[in-house]
């Protein structure tokens, strides 16, 4: 469903250059969950915006059911939901016409919008509040409106970035149930994130980035294998210590 | 590459019917309204501003009137007379009218003064404080005196006759009332008198009707008006306050627009949601569109609240008569006015929107938007000069067209085609506005700011770059038109200092603003000029092609200038042509050589050095070559136009089509010289031809300025720059290096 290949982003700015992913290649099939892990700049949030076409890549390319995301961005964008931990909501909206708006955005017809409504109100519970000013919620409560809005158009894909960042163990569980929810349904899924422990008890596979590069890549036992560590920190923290960068970056694309 | 999606797809706008299309469009808008409306700080400038400012406003009109009534001494009425018997004849029966009047007002109780008339609506609170002061003037020719305004009315007494009563003889008169149009003093001064008068002829009425005898006549004095066409500069009097109300009226949307611009674009990317936003399948353009209809819907609602409070408090108030005249406020005058703000609202939304797309948060939209009210406000400031009259110029700049013309909508003076260019100028320049805002919405570098900002202008960069950054080139021109333009006017200044210092002064401004300036900057920002200026030396084809283009591309300039002349673009002022002929004569002071010096060879070498090498380049950096190319081209056609061809309209096409050509050679040839021989060339040839006119007319070439070219010389001209541009593009084009 997703292909990634030598996608490379360099920012320029300030007088000097950034390479923020650097050749970096993956992929994720039909009811995959895949979780791209580093730690903060490295370079996850730019590979998920480039995946999804936000973002020009310097060189390389990410293609979502066979679509480049450079060459056809809409086609790409019809079949992604995103989840993103610094996405806001409209605060003099409410919940229901928020998500009637996306809807329209994502040019589902007026019908199977309010159908579609229905049923991610049923899911992550939002009848109680859905016509209730957005400003007026609780973090909790908008979070799961975050959720039902990135799947109104039930794309195929899914992803999410640092969706647990800043939530309690309660929104860390919702977050759970929708991963699992999604993987269920049979949609590729990329989770972004720096909290390692909760990767490993979400994610099929995993690519450990680190300054824009990938370091490792490989399910939880291959990846153990390879380390000869028991967690997924102590695997990081032994990978990105001990390979230079630069070749971990060779390994992983050759 | 594209295989089948595991899912039906919904349809995608693209597929929808217009219909449907434009309702999905509307439910977009709506969303935008929606969020904008529910807030409060919308609401405060939509109905509480506007239900506050009107009735505070004629408040302190109304307390302003009265105090400067009643603190001036007394006002002086200035009444012509041509004889000093006519004078005392005259003051006699006014002071008797006034003692008439005051007899009446006291057995009445007190009836205000001059019922009905502009000032006594506003002075009904003091209504026997106004009493004018009245001094007679003799004047020689009375017509004269009232044109220029040096009486308010003259009396012309002819006639003078005795009139019989049943115990007393008395003067019978014939008075002529001249005065001036448009004079709100005048039209005082005038029902003064005659209110004066007519009690005077009511007193003696029914002793004359008593002699009944018809063939003599029965009443004392016998009025006439006439107007006399004002010669004392326009309107008389101080500023019409007619263009005051659309000034007010037109700040008042731009305060109605502000908010809900920067909420739906700088605001979306401050609270979050502009990613989300961006990540739906729907082109930018329309997302701004649905946004675009949101503000305008805001900004014709506070123009609407604004337009009704307004004639509300001045139908109560009683200032329509002050401000309108005679008729006050009609209704066609409210709609009128009302059409002229949707077409403002229509331009200064969409104006907004292309200003705030640029910011990433409210603070930076507001930084833009302060510059913007502040610019607005001198055209409007402008159109508040009396007697200033709404004319080509004027017509195309924004702001001040839509004043000048509510102005005239309010004096019942508009111009048909004037008002008709102002309209589609206006929709012009919102339809510019849409489109670069539609380009900067949600682009990456708004999005993430990838692209550096403002303050990389004075960062030096570590490592060095084949082109100047877009903002650097923005700057720079930012500077450099104003700068020429006030160096320029500064030289005007200096009085007559010789044709060759001027030359000269003119030279060495064309060097340091065009070479110099960019020269710095690009040093500053570690900038490769070898690529920046595209300083490598062309394949030598182009310089015989640049050479052929330079002699050969006037006869079209030519017919162009022609040709937008005949459709009325750009009548250049008289005394602007004056001033060149006279320039011209001047020329002939000087050697050939020096004149092709400083108007062709320098200009030539700074202009390319400046357009087709660091603006261009820096163009190229954002844009395809093709775009960038227009985008220069039109960058040195709005540069003649502004500052060196004192706004002569019909200058501009051809001057944005040689810029273009300029840039696509440069382009083409990979090299800034090609370029400067043709720009010299061409212009050394107009200048020769200008220099030896007469000569050559002798010979039979002589030019018309108003007339077309031989058609012969139009199709050699248009065959050998088809060569010229030929033979660069097959024999020159190389990669320009970076």
């Amino acid at each position: 469903m997703i292909t990634v290949k030598g996608l490379t982003k360099v920012f320029e700015g300030n007088g000097e250059c950034i390479r923020a992913v650097d050749d970096l290649s993956f992929s994720v099939a039909k009811g995959e969950v895949y979780g791209l892990l580093g730690p903060n700049g490295a370079g996850k949030t730019t590979t998920l915006r480039m995946v999804l076409g936000l973002l020009e890549p310097t060189s390389g390319y990410a293609e979502v059911a066979g679509f480049r995301s450079t060459e056809f961005p809409n086609e790409v964008k019809r079949r992604v939901g995103l989840v993103s931990a610094s996405a806001g909501l409209y605060q003099w909206l409410s919940p229901r016409e928020i998500l009637l708006f996306f809807a329209d955005l994502y040019g589902i017809s007026p019908e199977l919008a309010h159908q579609e409504l229905d049923r991610l109100a049923e899911l992550f519970d939002l009848h109680a509040f859905l016509d209730r000013r957005c400003a007026t919620l609780s973090t909790g409560q908008k979070q799961r409106v975050q959720l039902a809005r990135a799947l109104i158009h039930n794309p195929p894909i899914m992803l999410l970035d640092e969706p647990t960042r800043g939530l309690d163990v309660l929104g860390t569980q919702v977050i759970f149930d929708y991963i699992v929810h999604v993987r269920d349904e049979g949609k590729a899924v990329i989770v972004s994130t720096h909290r390692l422990d909760e990767a490993q008890r979400l994610c099929d596979r995993f690519g450990l980035l680190h300054q824009g590069n990938l370091v490792s890549e490989g399910t939880f036992d291959e990846l153990k294998q390879e380390s000869g560590c028991s967690t997924l920190t102590e695997m990081f923290l032994q990978l990105a210590d001990v390979k230079p960068a630069s070749d971990d970056v060779q390994e992983a694309t050759a | 590459m594209t295989q089948a999606p595991d899912r039906n797809d919904p349809p995608s706008p693209k597929k929808l019917h217009p219909v449907a299309r434009a309702r999905w469009l509307m439910r977009l808008a709506l969303k935008e309204l929606k969020e904008t409306l529910r807030d409060r700080r919308t609401m405060v400038t939509l109905l509480l501003m506007p239900l506050l400012v009107y009735p505070l406003l004629s408040v302190a009109f109304q307390k302003f009137l009265m105090t400067s009534l009643s603190a001036s001494e007394q006002i002086v009425y200035n009444i012509g007379i041509e004889s000093e018997q006519a004078g005392n004849i005259l003051k006699n029966y006014l002071e008797l009218g006034d003692r008439l009047i005051k007899q009446q007002e006291g057995s009445q109780g007190e009836v205000p003064e001059q019922k009905g008339k502009p000032a006594s609506a506003v002075l009904g609170a003091l209504p026997n404080q106004f009493e004018p002061q009245i001094k007679y003037f003799l004047a020689e020719n009375l017509r004269e005196s009232v044109q220029s305004l040096k009486v308010d009315v003259g009396v012309r007494v002819q006639n003078i006759e005795k009139l019989s009563l049943i115990d007393q003889q008395i003067v019978a008169i014939d008075c002529e009332l001249l005065y001036p149009e448009n004079s709100r003093l005048s039209e005082d001064v005038l029902s003064y008198i005659e209110r004066r008068l007519r009690v005077v002829n009511q007193k003696y009425l029914p002793q004359r009707l008593k002699l009944l005898d018809v063939s003599e006549r029965v009443q004392p004095i016998k009025m006439t008006q006439r107007s006399v066409e004002s010669i004392a500069g326009g309107v008389a009097g101080s500023f019409s306050l007619s263009t005051l109300v659309p000034l007010i009226l037109i700040l008042m949307t731009i305060t109605g627009a502000v908010y809900p611009a920067i909420d739906l674009t700088a605001g979306e990317r401050e609270r979050g949601t502009l990613e989300m936003l961006i990540a739906a399948p729907v082109p930018r353009l329309q997302l701004l569109l649905a946004k675009y209809v949101a503000v305008l819907t805001v900004a014709l609602l506070t123009a609407t609240v604004n337009l009704t409070a307004m004639t509300v408090t001045i139908m109560s108030v009683g200032l329509g008569s002050i401000l309108f005249g005679e008729a006050g406020l009609s209704g066609i005058v409210v709609v009128q006015i009302f059409a002229l703000l949707i077409l403002f609202a229509a331009f200064f939304s969409a104006v907004l929107l292309a200003l705030t797309s640029f910011a990433r948060s409210f603070k930076e939209a507001q930084a833009y938007l302060i510059p913007l009210i502040l610019v607005s406000l001198a055209p409007g400031m402008l159109s508040l000069i009396p007697g200033l009259r709404l004319n080509g110029f004027l017509a195309v700049m924004p702001l001040a067209n839509i004043v000048l013309l509510s102005r005239d909508l309010f004096e019942n003076s508009a111009d048909g085609f004037l008002a008709i260019t102002v309209v589609v100028s206006t929709v012009g320049y919102a339809l510019i506005a849409i489109a670069v805002a539609g380009w900067v919405f949600g682009a990456d570098a708004i999005l993430y700011g990838s692209h550096g900002s403002w303050s990389d202008l004075f960062r030096k960069p570590i490592q060095k770059r084949t082109a100047p950054s877009f903002t650097s080139a923005m700057f720079c021109l930012a500077v450099l038109f104003p700068a020429y333009l006030l160096a320029s006017n500064f030289m005007g200044r200096l009085g007559d200092i010789g044709i060759q210092s001027r030359l000269t002064y003119s030279g060495l401004l064309t060097v340091l603003l065009f070479l110099v300036l960019p020269s710095i900057i690009a040093r500053v920002n570690q900038v490769e000029f070898r690529s920046t200026f595209s300083l490598s030396v062309p394949k030598p084809v182009a310089w015989p092609a640049a050479i052929l283009l330079g002699l050969s591309l006037w006869p079209i300039a030519f017919e162009l200038v022609i040709w937008a002349k005949s459709f009325g673009v750009g009548n250049l002022d008289p005394q602007f042509l004056q001033r060149i002929t006279s320039l011209l004569e001047e020329w002939h002071q000087l050697s050939p050589v020096f004149i092709l010096l400083a108007l062709a060879v320098t200009p030539a070498v700074c202009e390319e050095f400046f357009f087709r090498g660091y603006l261009l380049s820096a163009l190229r950096t954002r844009d395809t070559e093709r775009n960038a190319i227009l985008l220069s081209g039109l960058l040195f056609g709005l540069f003649h136009l502004i500052v060196t061809d004192a706004l002569a309209l019909e200058r501009f096409i051809p001057s944005t089509l040689l810029g273009m050509i300029l840039g696509w050679v440069c382009c083409t040839t990979g090299s800034l010289y090609p370029g400067i021989v043709l720009h010299a060339c061409h212009n050394g040839f107009l200048l020769m031809v200008s220099y030896y006119q007469d000569q050559l007319a002798e010979r039979g070439w002589g030019i018309e300025e108003s007339s077309h070219l031989p058609i012969g010389w139009i199709v050699a001209s248009a065959l050998i720059s088809a060569f010229g541009l030929f033979s660069i593009h097959r024999f020159t084009r190389r990669t320009l290096p970076g």
